[in-house]
Formats: C-alpha cells, structure tokens, sequence
C-alpha cells in the first residue's frame, strides 16, 4: 500500500487521544506503521515529524476489533463452498469492515456440519486465513468457531441438527468435527461447558492457546466457574443464549460478580440496544467493566436492504433493522456495525466515552493477547478511528494510513 | 530594573509572549544567526507557552532558528516521567513548534558524569554566543531555578541537592512517597542567568509577593537569590497586580506610572 517513505515521521496534531484510559490533547507519532515514544525520538534522536495530520480537533482512538462477525454484504461466513470461496468473502467483508472503523476482527462461524469446517480446516497445511490487514482490508484475527458443541436448549439461530450435545472424548472431540488438529487459524472457540466432556476441551483447546468463550448454555454458575478455572476467558453474547442471572442460580451472567475466577472474565455485550436493553448493560457495566467487550455479532445480510434473506442455510427476514428467522420472533444477529454500537453505547449514556472506547479496542486485543493492538501507545500499531464527540465515526487510519473513503 | 505590572497573571503571560516575539523577529534569525532564548518550567510560563503556540500556529513566529537552553532538571529521574522537565517541555512548548529537537538543549539528569554534564552545558551555551533573553521565575523563597537560599549569587551550572522544603512539597507530585522524590537537580547557576543580555522574571500571585518584595525592594542577599539581578544591566520583572501586595505603594505607583513606557517595548 502507499508506503510513507520509510522513516519519515508522521504527527498526527490538534486530536483528544485515548492514552492509558484518557483522553489527552496529546499529538501521536508514527512511524513504519507503528506508534512512536515521541519524547524519546525527540531528545534522543533529535528528529521531529515532517507529515502532519489535522484532526480537526476530534477524538482519536484505537481502531476497533470485531470479535464476532458472521458475514455482510450478503457473504456468510457460515456457508462454505472451499477454502478459496470463503477467503474471498472474508475479503470482501474485511474491505468493507475497514472504511467503518473496524481494524481487525474475527470471522465467525455459527454451528455448522462437519463437512463445512472439513472444507476449511481440513486442507494440510492449513489455508493461511490470519491477514495483518491494510488500508484497503480489516485483518483478520483468526476464526471464532460459534459451536457446534452448544446447549440444543439455547442454540438461538443456529440449526439444531449441526449441534453436538457431548464431547466426551474432549479435545479429540472437538478435533474430529472440526477436521483438524491445527488450530493455528482459530482465535476463539464458544462452547457450552455443561456438556460432557466439555471442561476437558476448555483445558485442550487452552493450551493450543485458543481463546475458550462460553456461550448458548444452560450451565450453572458452578459450572462456569469450573470452566474458567480450566482456562475460559469470556462469555459469547452476554445475556443471549444462556441462563438467566437468578437470585438462587445465577447461571453464566453470575460469573461477572465471581469470587472464584481469579481475573476479570471476559463477555461480549451486543451494544446494538435491541438485542440488550440499556439497564442490562449499565448492570453489566457496573458490575465488571474491566471485562467489557463490545461485539456486533453482525449477520450476513449486514449491509443489505430489508427483506429475505439467508444466514447458514436458512431463511432470514429483515426488517426496521432487525435480522429474524423467517417467521420467527428469533433474533439471528445484528444489523449493525461495531461503530454503530459504539455510537449507540455511548447515545445510552451507560459509560463515559473513554470506557466505551476502550470495551471496543483495548478489552478484546487484551483478551486475545494482542500487545500491539487496540492501545495507543509506543509500539502499537498505528490503527486509529477518529470520531467526533458523539463517537461518531469519521475517518479510519491503518498503519498511519488513511483508508480511502 | 524594570518593573512591569500587569492586572493578572493573563497580562502577565500575554505580555511575556509578546517581548520574546518581539525580540526573535527584531534579530531576524537566520540559518548563519541563531536567537539563543533560556527556558524555565512550572506553572507561571505556562501561559506564555501556550501563546507562544498561538504565534507559530497563526505564522506569526517561527522557531527554526531558535536555540533554547532550560534552567534546570532533576537527577536520576527518567526523562518519559510526568515530573521532569524534559516531559513538561515536550508536551507543553517543544511538541507544538517547529524547532529543530536539536537545538533544544536540556541538562540530563541521568548523565553518568554529572559534573561533566554541567561543564558541557555551561560550554554549549558559550557555543552559542551566549543567551540573548533568559527567562525566569521564582519560588516562594525567592529562589531562581534550583538556586535555593543560600547558594552562590556567583555560582554556574552545577549539581544542586534540594532543600528538604523542595522535597516535601514534591512529593504530592510521586503519589506522596517521598522514597521516589527526586532529591538532586542539575541547574544553571545564578552567575549563568547573569551572563544573559536580557532577564525576563514572571512573577504572578499573592504567594510570590514576599519574594518579590525581597527581590527588588531590599538589598542583594544570597538568601534571596533572585535579588542578584539588581545588578543586571537589563533586567525585568513582569508581574500581576497580586505579585505587589508586600510592595511599597511608592514603588508600585513609580513603575505603574511608567506602563506606557514600557508598553513601547512590545512596539
């Protein structure tokens, strides 16, 4: 992409940036894609920025990462003809992705047959599917598998048939459907840990250092604890899909008030105020921020105009910017982009801006222990949305690039 | 001596930004021609900074030809640390012009040969042809830069181990541990100040109203440091209404009476 010359400086002036959890009027230096330590180039190699960008004044923060995106554009990233087939639609959604303000996300695949993971994963080696994204795309993280290993009570959308009710054999289990032993190109695997076997898979997939979220599960707040003591780190749509928080049992939701998990878990919170009511998410909020993770779970007719259309096979209607199941009061993710949460987050009055910025960038590259991700700060990379004061998406930047509108 | 008062420590930063205009743009600096300005840090030059900002965003003023020299700076505290001045100049005057990071000089406080650090600055500045305009501010004691009561009025840059006063009154600034106070400085000498061609002192609020009356109304005395540059050829004061409070009214009428007079000075 159009390179900057190499080792040329470039500030970006007249902003509010978000640095270690506030908005600062301080300047931010790039150089080589990344964020400078500008103090230290100053004095230490006595060089200053030749290109500098107005900001007008606004906001900038960093860019923001998806961690749950089904598709867009009418691509379904559930629906698998090859490995070539589904990079391409990748492609086009992460092209798409990057001009409203999301830098890096995960493509995300609901419960599907084994042959659709067997097309993808099989192949040896595996197809590379990790890209470090451009000005022109979005990159992408790796794959967040969405079941099939999911509660048949509380499968949502997904189709019933593609669930797997036990893993009893744990990892070899999960192995087997999937189609591979490499987990090289998968980020986040959302699981439900009640069924059999399934604490056995959470420790598995683990130590491959695949990030475990639960999800679409009945279980019992024990039951989780139990998983996040085997190494999950987060809950797949908090609230959706999962046992209600109740005095006596407070299913999975009780995990954000947990005694027993030693660090902040980790849950996504679809911010679009249809799927989550505002008090839900100032509960959520006030409970755990630290853990906070905005996700759009945005579905494959994202980007479409109302009427029928399809998510993993079956039959969507949208409508007044909801995505149902034909027929059905069923929602099957969201219409929205992540900049649209974050704007609606914001307009809900929940947290201050720097919160909800940081629940969109910072939690989700901690989460899947991205350093150079998600943060404004030496080293980073020079991934920045800049917005205005209602968080309203005006320009994305990647590696100190604009991306072209 | 000049005494200018101004109503406010707004007029005061107003008028000090103006006077270094003024001054850069009457020497015409140029690629062969350096203006040499000395720099202070806390919080009264804060205003002048950010007007200073205002001319070289507006095009007014430029500091491509400009060498600056800082007072002072702690030892053995990291330059990235909120408290140092190397922190407070980047992010409050150096990031926001155009000056060349190489005509920006600073003691460092981490340099392994202090002393020499010192003789270095000392000869940078010499280099230089010497500062055309320093300027300054005061402490509640009547201290300039890390000159503290009691120091030589003939002393150059050197290592400086802070009053345990200093050091208290920091710690507010380290989480109030005073483990992590600095309790060193390097700083320019009184006799380096002297040398400029011009001393330019901002004095602002009823807390340096002491100082200033010992400053200028009595007799030179290292306790009160400042007081040395009654002996400069060309030396200001640049204070606000409050500044005055512990002032004769006789003085303070003489030098009100002389406002227009020095109101020239920005001409």
């Amino acid at each position: 992409f159009q390179a900057a010359e190499a080792g040329q400086i470039t500030c970006f002036h007249n902003c509010l940036s978000l640095r270690g959890g506030r908005l600062t009027p301080q300047d931010v230096w790039v150089r080589n894609g990344r964020v400078l330590d500008s103090l230290s180039v100053f004095y230490g190699e006595r060089r200053s920025p030749s290109k500098f960008v107005d900001c007008g004044g606004h906001i900038l923060a960093p860019g923001f990462i998806d961690v749950q995106v089904n598709g867009g554009l009418g691509h379904d990233f559930s629906v698998i003809a090859s490995d070539a087939d589904f990079r391409q639609s990748v492609d086009a959604v992460a092209r798409d992705l990057v001009r409203r303000g999301v830098t890096a996300f995960c493509p995300t695949l609901i419960s599907c047959d084994s042959s659709t993971y067997r097309r993808l994963l099989s192949p040896v080696p595996p197809p590379q599917l990790k890209t470090p994204g451009s000005p022109e795309a979005a990159a992408v993280l790796g794959l967040h598998l969405e079941g099939p290993f999911i509660s048949a009570d509380k499968c949502g959308m997904h189709p019933k048939r593609c669930t797997k009710q036990h893993c009893r054999a744990g990892l070899a289990d999960l192995c087997s459907v999937y189609g591979t032993e490499d987990f090289s190109q998968v980020a986040i695997v959302t699981l439900a840990p009640e069924l059999p076997g399934a604490l056995d898979a959470v420790r598995g997939l683990h130590n491959l250092g695949v990030c475990v979220s639960l999800g679409h599960s009945v279980a019992s707040l024990e039951i989780g604890e139990a998983a996040v003591a085997a190494g999950a780190r987060m809950l797949t749509h908090l609230f959706s899909a999962m046992g209600p928080f109740h005095h006596r049992q407070p299913h999975l939701p009780g995990l954000l008030v947990s005694e027993a998990a030693r660090q902040p878990v980790y849950y996504g919170l679809i911010a679009d105020c249809d799927h989550t009511h505002p008090a839900a998410l100032r509960l959520a909020w006030r409970s755990s921020f630290p853990g906070l993770i905005l996700v759009s779970d945005a579905c494959p007719a994202r980007g479409l105009p109302d009427g029928r259309h399809s998510f993993g096979g079956v039959d969507v209607d949208v409508a007044g910017g909801l995505c149902r199941l034909a027929g059905l009061d069923t929602l099957a993710g969201s219409m929205v982009t992540l900049a649209d949460c974050v704007q609606r987050m914001h307009l809900s009055g929940v947290c201050p801006p720097e919160r909800t910025l940081e629940a969109a960038s910072l939690h989700p590259a901690d989460m899947l222990g991205l350093r150079d991700r998600g943060r404004i700060e030496p080293g980073a990379l020079a991934d920045f949305v800049l917005l205005d004061s209602d968080l309203r998406l005006l320009r994305t930047f990647v590696r100190g690039l604009s991306v072209v509108e | 001596m000049r005494l200018v008062i101004c109503d406010t420590a707004n007029d005061v930063a107003e008028w000090a930004a103006a006077y270094v205009k003024k001054r850069i743009l009457d020497f015409a600096p140029g690629p062969d021609r350096y203006f040499t300005l000395g720099l202070p840090t806390g919080s009264t030059p804060l205003g002048m900074y950010r007007r200073l900002i205002r001319y070289y965003k507006d095009g007014e003023l430029s500091f491509k030809y400009v060498k600056t020299f800082n007072m002072d700076e702690y030892v053995n505290l990291p330059r990235s640390h909120e408290e140092s001045y190397h922190y407070y100049m980047f992010h409050n005057f150096f990031s926001h012009i155009d000056i060349d990071p190489s005509n920006a000089h600073l003691l460092d406080g981490n340099a392994p040969d202090l002393d020499a650090e010192c003789q270095a600055f000392e000869r940078s500045i010499r280099e230089a042809g010497g500062i055309r305009l320093f300027i300054g501010g005061i402490g509640p004691d009547g201290h300039i830069a890390f000159n503290e009561p009691g120091s030589s009025l003939n002393s150059r840059t050197r290592v400086k181990t802070l009053a345990q006063e200093t050091i208290d009154a920091n710690s507010r600034f380290f989480g109030n541990d005073k483990s992590l106070v600095p309790t060193q400085a390097l700083t320019v000498g009184v006799a380096t100040v002297m040398d400029a061609d011009t001393v330019m002192i901002l004095v602002t609020g009823m807390a340096k109203a002491f100082a200033l009356h010992k400053a200028i109304e009595c007799g030179i005395n290292h306790m009160w440091t400042v007081s040395a540059f009654q002996n400069h050829p060309q030396a200001f004061f640049i204070v606000d209404d409050d500044a005055t409070a512990e002032l004769k009214v006789k003085t303070v009428k003489y030098f009100r009476g002389l406002n227009a007079v020095h109101h020239q000075l920005l001409e």
